[in-house]
């Protein structure tokens, strides 16, 4: 029968038995890049750091979380007094308004934190490798990234420590099944040393500028570094680090307040465009990547209104001259006539954004906060004058009414404290900001102003919720939000906050 | 290639069928249960360290049985130094000593028939009633540093929320006790209250909050809101002779129309209600006939009748949470820091302005000044049916001779049975109790035809006071006749306006009987058969105004003021 078939036929038959099985042989994955295919070139690392930006600007990573954009929101805003609930609102949000926050609440869920974490990591543990592959690459650019992924790494712990209090502490990247690893948590005073000692690390290597606007704003910068550290000294009461961080901004040159003159000129260039002369560094959200505040605020099902506090009290109007308006509230803050929050929202003072135009820029740090955190540090050094200098000067510059001066004598420390609380209420309204400064002036000192907290969830809960509120908020456990039940069933070193137990 | 025996292959079948044959034999599991999890008491059970002595209570109260059936409970499990605290107060050795009736009270009132878990949990009474038929009482307290529920005011819950089959089950750490002493009791006890307690007997009501009512099941349970003797002496009553001077008018308390068993009967409500439930509404119905008590949350105090009356505010009064929500076999009592006393008042005029409501006036750039649409829901006070209409809140000036309205403006509802509105609910100011006439007063407009003439746009409106009808229906399309104000008034018209065109009318629409001194709903509902409506309806005032009092005058002013000619 052999004599039948040729012998080409034959070699034919056996290259492309052979070749196939070349192909068969080969495990590696067919969708996606290996750690040894990958970082050997300096590109690569550049893409491995743009993927934590990324991240932060992504969607929720799976069903049981939010996207980390909306988690810095809703952690910073919906436990305090200037949001209120809607129909739409979810079960979920309510129950965190109302003091019911149970583990298996989603908004608990710190995933996608950590997986910004992890690509943080992975940068620093396997970007200095690339320094002996590529010989484009240069110290120099690899002290950038460094700089980068460290400060990004530092500002998501800083978060967590500030939401969870106590979390795992992860500064090794999990790049395989195999290094997957149960840890237990580390205190928060551990974890807020680690952000300082990254932050520490870092501002040496973070570049001044990286030559365009859009990537100053956007990327971490020294000044980035800076604005951070003044927010963590502070959170952690070493008053001259968090005056000595601030002094470097406001002394850089290249920041200021803009001119508010015109309140829609001043609303569009900080909040609608973006990455303005005031801002320090933001989420670049744009049209392919749309930020996820726009179910949250816009749709007719939307989940969250402004309290009516905010433009009653916060704000306040001027019934004599209504001309006469602080240009932070109505048409900035809120649309003061249906409470639409509106500063992710607008496109300008009274027109909305569409759907697909919802990429207003998440504001981490911009210079009005700098300044008000000076203020508050030096406050609490007993400069209080110079503090009210730079209350009138950010009230001068919003132009707030009268009405809600409180006009406290500078050496009323407590007064002071107050005026500034309320001052970053109007200034920073829906930035993400208002519960961790309310936590922050009431756990000063050993939590001598819990007062200030007791105060705000009296308002804030359902009537006949009032009392049990006030009574679970004497308990500093509760201030910080539960282990996500998920984790605790995966992790078993983890232990969950008393408080929930 | 060897050829195939068949003889071999029939014994190689036979084997086969024998292993198939044999393997069928074997018993093979059956699950019969469709979870694994355990049901309430065999829970406890699975935790002897813990629930060893409740458990055997259970058995001993003979409802271990459907503890472990199916259904939805929730059950408070004091653990075993509970109980063991529990045996030390009533003097017993061991649970074997208690009797079966006693195992199941206690087991009752552990017990409600749902599944509640602690984000269920309020400042009052949980939402159902315990198997034992006393309401169990939530609340959160605050020690060493540690906030904990606490239920009754007796326990505090150590773990919460374990789920079971047909459960949840919350670990408390003291056995609950029920109330066995009735509303009246506790006041015949309290020092303080003597005077409120003489007041109650001497009319009565003493029995009714001292005993269950097991016939009527509306006056099963009560609310009290004792004054205490301080309070009492604060408005300078001493003693319940002074007390029973100043009221008693009939000299016979027990009658119910003496003023002593109103002011009495006003401090007590139909219903258990505690603090939480008082707060989570406006008004609450009292014993005296029509008499509500109003209720708010003031920061956190709780005040009693805080109302502002025909522009003037009156300061309620406050109730001790301290020395409030106390549970009894009767419902609950709680302590008044005041005395209060259901007013005398008389039915004043209202002359309401429609579009003056607390949501156009939070806009001040818009408030008097210009026009301006509010989306549905977002006005508290006023109601429509459809979600795509807005409230048009309209601004015509001072001097727009085409619109003299009462304070230049109005609002803008465009009628009908079409997309416009089909109809709008206001709720009124507060109203005293008493008979009124309704007056509704617009600026009469057709859509098309001719004012006065026949033919051209109807827009005819049924009014509703609390849901019933007024005698007379309207239609915004008709204007007032041009006649003197008394043959208008005979006719059910009047001037409403300085301004004397005859499109700015007053529509008599019926005479209403207001029965409790409280905020009620005014309905206007188009009547969906005559025609599709007009787009022009401007509302600008409606007039309640008691049936003795002047019904034509004052007129108003486009600036708000009040003309008497």
């Amino acid at each position: 029968m052999i004599k039948f078939i040729s012998k080409p036929v034959l070699i034919l038959v056996a290259v492309l038995s052979l070749s196939s099985c070349k192909k068969w042989l080969d495990l590696q994955p067919q969708d996606g890049i290996t750690g040894a295919e990958f970082w050997k070139t300096k590109e690569q690392v550049q893409s491995a750091v743009f993927g934590i930006y990324a991240a932060l600007t992504g969607p929720a990573v799976s069903s049981n979380t939010s996207a980390v954009s909306e988690s810095f929101f809703i952690w910073g805003e919906l436990r305090a007094d200037m949001i209120a609930s809607t129909l739409a609102t979810t079960n979920e949000q309510v129950d965190v308004i109302n003091v019911n926050i149970l583990p298996t609440n989603r908004i608990v869920n710190w995933r996608g934190i950590y997986q910004v974490i992890n690509y943080c990591n992975t940068v620093l543990d396997f970007a200095p490798a690339v320094l002996q592959r590529d010989a484009t690459f240069t110290q120099a650019a690899l002290d950038k990234y460094i700089a980068e992924a460290k400060t990004i790494r530092a500002l998501m712990y800083f978060y967590l420590a500030r939401t969870f209090g106590d979390v795992p502490l992860k500064i090794k990247a999990t790049s395989s099944d195999r290094e997957i690893e149960q840890i237990a948590k580390s205190t928060q005073a551990d974890v807020l040393a680690q952000v300082v000692n990254d932050l520490g690390e870092a501002e040496p290597l973070a570049v001044l500028t990286y030559g365009d606007q859009a990537s100053d704003k956007g990327r971490i910068t020294k000044y980035t570094v800076n604005a951070i550290q003044a927010d963590v000294h502070l959170w952690m009461e070493n008053y001259d680090a968090c005056i000595a961080a601030c002094n470097k901004l406001t002394t850089a040159g290249r920041f200021g307040l803009l001119d508010g003159s015109s309140a829609n000129t001043w609303f569009t260039n900080l909040f609608v465009t973006g990455n303005s002369n005031e801002s320090i560094f933001e989420l670049q959200f744009d049209r392919q990547r749309l930020n996820p505040y726009f179910p949250l605020f816009m749709t007719n099902s939307r989940r969250l209104i402004a309290s009516p506090v905010v433009m009653d009290d916060i704000y306040q109007l001027d019934l004599v001259n209504p001309l006469n308006v602080d240009i932070r509230g109505d048409g900035a803050a809120v649309r003061s006539s249906d409470n639409v929050i509106w500063k992710q929202i607008g496109l300008s003072n009274s027109t909305a954004r569409a759907a697909e135009e919802s990429y207003a820029h998440w504001i981490f740090y911009r210079y009005a906060d700098i300044l008000l955190m000076k203020a508050e540090a030096l406050n609490q050094k007993g400069s209080g004058q110079e503090a009210l200098d730079i209350v009138y000067q950010i009230r001068s510059r919003g132009r707030a009414l009268v009405g809600t001066d409180l006009a406290p004598s500078a050496s009323d420390k407590d007064g002071v404290a107050d005026f500034i609380i309320a001052e970053r209420a109007r200034e920073l309204a829906f930035e993400g900001k208002r519960w961790f400064d309310l936590l922050r002036n009431a756990k000063r000192e050993n939590y001598r102003r819990i007062g200030i907290l007791l105060n705000m969830v009296s308002t804030t809960v359902p009537p006949d919720r009032q009392q049990s509120a006030i009574t679970k908020f004497r308990d500093h456990n509760s201030h910080y939000l539960p282990i996500f039940s998920y984790e605790l069933e995966t992790d078993k070193l983890l232990v969950q906050n008393p408080f929930y137990r | 290639m060897k050829k195939i025996n068949f003889k071999n292959l029939h014994v190689v079948f036979i084997c086969l069928l024998l292993v198939v044959f044999y393997s069928q034999c074997k018993k093979v599991k059956i699950v019969e249960a469709t979870t694994a999890d355990k049901n309430i008491y065999g829970y406890l059970k699975s935790k002897p360290d813990n629930y060893s002595l409740f458990a055997k209570i259970i058995e001993i109260s003979g409802y271990s049985g459907f503890l472990d059936a199916y259904g939805s409970y929730t059950i408070f499990a004091p653990n075993d130094s509970a109980v063991r605290i529990y045996l030390a107060e009533i003097n017993k050795p061991n649970v074997d000593a208690l009797t079966q009736a006693e195992t199941q009270g206690i087991v009752k009132f552990h017990l409600l028939e749902d599944t509640l878990t602690t984000s269920q949990f309020k400042d009052g009474k949980l939402p159902l009633v315990t198997m034992y038929g006393q309401y169990l009482v939530t609340s959160v307290s605050y020690a060493g540093g540690k906030s904990s529920f606490n239920i009754n005011r007796q326990a505090i819950v150590l773990t919460g929320n374990t789920k079971t089959g047909n459960g949840f089950v919350h670990e408390i750490d003291h056995v609950l006790k029920p109330a066995v002493k009735s509303i009246a009791q506790l006041i015949d006890e309290n020092p303080n209250m003597t005077i409120f307690k003489q007041a109650l007997v001497a009319t009565g009501y003493y029995d009714t909050i001292n005993t269950i009512n097991t016939t009527n099941p509306a006056r099963r349970w009560f609310t009290v809101l004792a004054e205490t003797n301080q309070a009492l002496a604060d408005s300078g009553i001493t003693s319940f002779n002074a007390l029973r001077t100043k009221y008693s008018n009939t000299g016979n308390p027990l009658n119910p129309l003496d003023s002593l068993n109103i002011y009495v009967a006003y401090h007590i409500m139909p219903e258990a209600k505690y603090l939480a439930d008082i707060v989570s509404a406006t008004s609450h119905y009292s014993l005296a006939p029509l008499e509500v008590l109003s209720s708010t949350l003031d920061g956190e105090k709780v005040l009693i009748n805080d109302v502002e009356f025909n522009g003037i505010h009156e300061p309620g009064v406050q109730l001790q949470r301290a020395t409030s929500d106390v549970s009894a076999t009767t419902g609950v009592l709680h302590t008044a820091l005041a005395h209060f006393a259901p007013k005398v008042r008389l039915p004043f005029p209202i002359y309401w302005d429609i579009a003056d409501f607390t949501e156009i006036r939070k806009l001040p750039a818009y408030f008097r000044r210009a026009n301006y649409n509010f989306a549905f829901g977002t006005v508290q006070d006023i109601q429509w049916d459809k979600s795509t209409n807005t409230l048009n809140y309209m601004w015509a000036g001072l001097t727009n001779n085409s619109f003299p309205l009462a304070y230049g403006d109005c609002l803008d509802i465009p009628m009908g049975n079409t997309s416009r509105h089909q109809w709008l609910d206001f709720r009124t100011p507060p109203i005293v109790k008493g008979k009124y006439k309704l007056w509704v007063c617009y600026r009469a407009r057709k859509g098309s035809g001719t004012l006065g003439q026949p033919g051209g746009s109807q827009m005819p409106v049924q009014v509703f006071f609390d849901g019933v009808p007024t005698s007379r229906t309207m239609a915004f399309t008709d204007q007032r006749p041009n006649i003197s104000d008394g043959e208008m008034e005979a006719l059910g018209w009047k001037r409403y306006t300085v301004n004397t065109q005859q499109f700015m009318s007053g529509k008599y629409v019926g005479t209403i009987d207001v029965n409790t001194t409280d905020r009620h709903m005014i309905r206007l509902l188009a009547l969906p058969p005559a025609g599709t409506g007009t787009p022009n309806v401007h509302l600008d005032m409606i007039h309640i105004i008691p049936i003795n009092m002047h019904q034509y005058l004052p007129r108003f002013d486009t600036d708000g003021t009040k003309v008497f000619n």
